[in-house]
């Protein structure tokens, strides 16, 4: 009778341990603000203009308060199930990989090569602040969940925590964590669902090259029908190639196509019959092979950060 | 004497027993994975919702073949296969025809999903979660996934 017992109790156990969902892979790194507070912020040249980006290598070496916010956040998050991918080993891979990578015609910050690189669904920016009120002391924090593909932010929290003469300031940061951190899976998770129901979302830009004549209201015929380049493309392939047929057009000349809010679905064919998983630089390339077999356009693809694809016709 | 207590006592009896309010049945439950049988099949935890206990379990048989071929099992165990057998974007809409007569009362999902690996005593209450109007069920099913798949490919809606 007893063992009987137990055994339900096993199996209940068990059946409450099974419902544990796929959850999205998270990269922690300091906010942009904090970042410019604390100067760790670096000049980097985009294609001519000036850009100020976080230095995260430099403040991952130089302040020790970053290192401890973000291992107890990664503690914390590991103990909720989440997967993490850390921030140093990430650029230090950055750093080996740069010397054999080739960055010509690839106008992608350090920010994008990061994200690609560490290929985590979501950026988790942390910002705190101690705020000073006579004797006392306070942490003002906030995190923001970042959509790598997308950068929308589809979980935030924020907030100050209560005044202390004594408390240490790891002993106030470890607070603020634990008291917004479980608020802020919640709205990861809802966001997370969201994507695996309706598929990636992120965006394609089709440009015209300087090779060739043809542009994006050249004609031709496709399944025996004559159309505009890019009415063959949205209207015939986009909502072929798009979880229920979600994109958005947003910008529509004879040089420049611009889709937004597109949604890809997770998994797709390998073009052998088999399949894989689907980020955008593959579902893009489905495109290009597409004006390649269909239309005969030769194009040219290049990705920015992981969101994003770009595919230029006439090259 | 007790016809009076009786009087009395019946409408306070009403008054106290406000009806139980059951929505729990409708919550949309997921497809959980519980193992691999490693022959092709696997085993889920499937949820359906319908008018009675009969109703819910045929739904929840054809949620579990649903989830299979189109969506792949993310909640529970991670044994199972995430990626669905259908990867073709809006398979179910591009085959919507087929797959209406498939999923059909009766229709062919019933040879990809078994109840053998449903236990005596989950088979008495099969999870009830209680609603105004409908009721949902949970229950452990075997969906033949390599079966399943050999049909599309023979019907020739996978190459």
């Amino acid at each position: 009778m007893k063992n009987k017992f137990l055994a339900v109790l096993v199996t209940l156990f068990s059946v409450v341990a099974f419902s544990q969902a796929k959850k999205p892979t998270i990269m922690v790194v300091p906010s942009d603000d904090w970042c410019t507070a604390n100067n760790y912020m670096m000049l980097f040249e985009n294609q001519g203009n000036p850009l100020k980006l976080p230095d995260y290598n430099k403040a991952l070496q130089e302040n020790s308060d970053l290192n401890s916010v973000i291992s107890k956040i990664g503690e914390l998050m590991a103990q909720r199930g989440f997967p993490l991918v850390d921030l140093k080993s990430q650029l230090d891979k950055i750093a080996k990989d740069k010397a054999r990578t080739n960055m010509t015609g690839v106008n992608e910050s350090p920010i994008d090569v990061l994200n690609k690189t560490a290929k985590a669904d979501i950026i988790m920016k942390v910002f705190w602040k101690v705020n000073t009120l006579g004797p006392k002391r306070s942490v003002e924090f906030r995190l923001q969940g970042i959509d790598a593909y997308t950068s929308k932010q589809p979980a935030a929290a924020s907030g100050t925590g209560a005044q202390s003469f004594s408390a240490e300031l790891s002993i106030l940061l470890e607070e603020a964590v634990l008291a917004h951190l479980d608020n802020f899976n919640n709205q990861l998770m809802t966001h997370f669902e969201d994507l695996l129901a309706n598929g990636r979302e992120g965006a394609l830009v089709l440009l015209v090259g300087e090779n060739g004549t043809s542009n994006f209201d050249t004609n031709y015929s496709i399944k025996g029908k004559e159309a505009a380049l890019k009415d063959i493309i949205n209207r015939f392939w986009m909502p072929r190639n798009t979880v229920n047929a979600r994109f958005s057009l947003d910008e529509n000349s004879e040089n420049v196509l611009k889709f937004s809010q597109v949604r890809i679905p997770l998994y797709g064919d390998d073009g052998w019959g088999g399949q894989m998983a689907y980020d955008f630089a593959t579902w893009g390339g489905n495109l290009k092979q597409f004006l390649k077999d269909e239309l005969k356009l030769e194009t040219k693809i290049q990705t920015k950060g992981l969101g994003e694809v770009e595919i230029i016709i006439n090259q | 004497m007790k016809y009076i207590l009786a009087v009395f006592i019946f409408p306070l009896c009403i008054g106290c027993s406000s009806p139980q309010k059951n929505i729990s049945g409708n919550y949309t439950f997921k497809t959980e994975c519980l193992g691999l049988e490693l022959d092709g099949s696997q085993t889920l935890k499937a949820w359906g919702n319908g008018r009675n206990r009969l109703d819910a379990v045929e739904q929840a048989k054809k949620n579990a073949v649903n989830e299979v071929l189109f969506n792949g099992i993310y909640e529970g165990k991670q044994d199972c296969d995430k990626r669905p057998i259908l990867i073709e974007v809006n398979a179910r809409q591009n085959h919507d025809d087929y797959f209406n007569l498939f999923f059909a009362d009766g229709g062919e999902y019933k040879n990809y999903v078994s109840l053998k690996d449903e236990r005596i005593f989950q088979k008495v209450s099969r999870d009830r979660k209680g609603a105004r109007e409908s009721v949902t069920h949970g229950i452990v099913v075997r969906v033949l996934r390599s079966e399943l798949k050999k049909k599309l490919i023979q019907d020739g809606i996978i190459k």
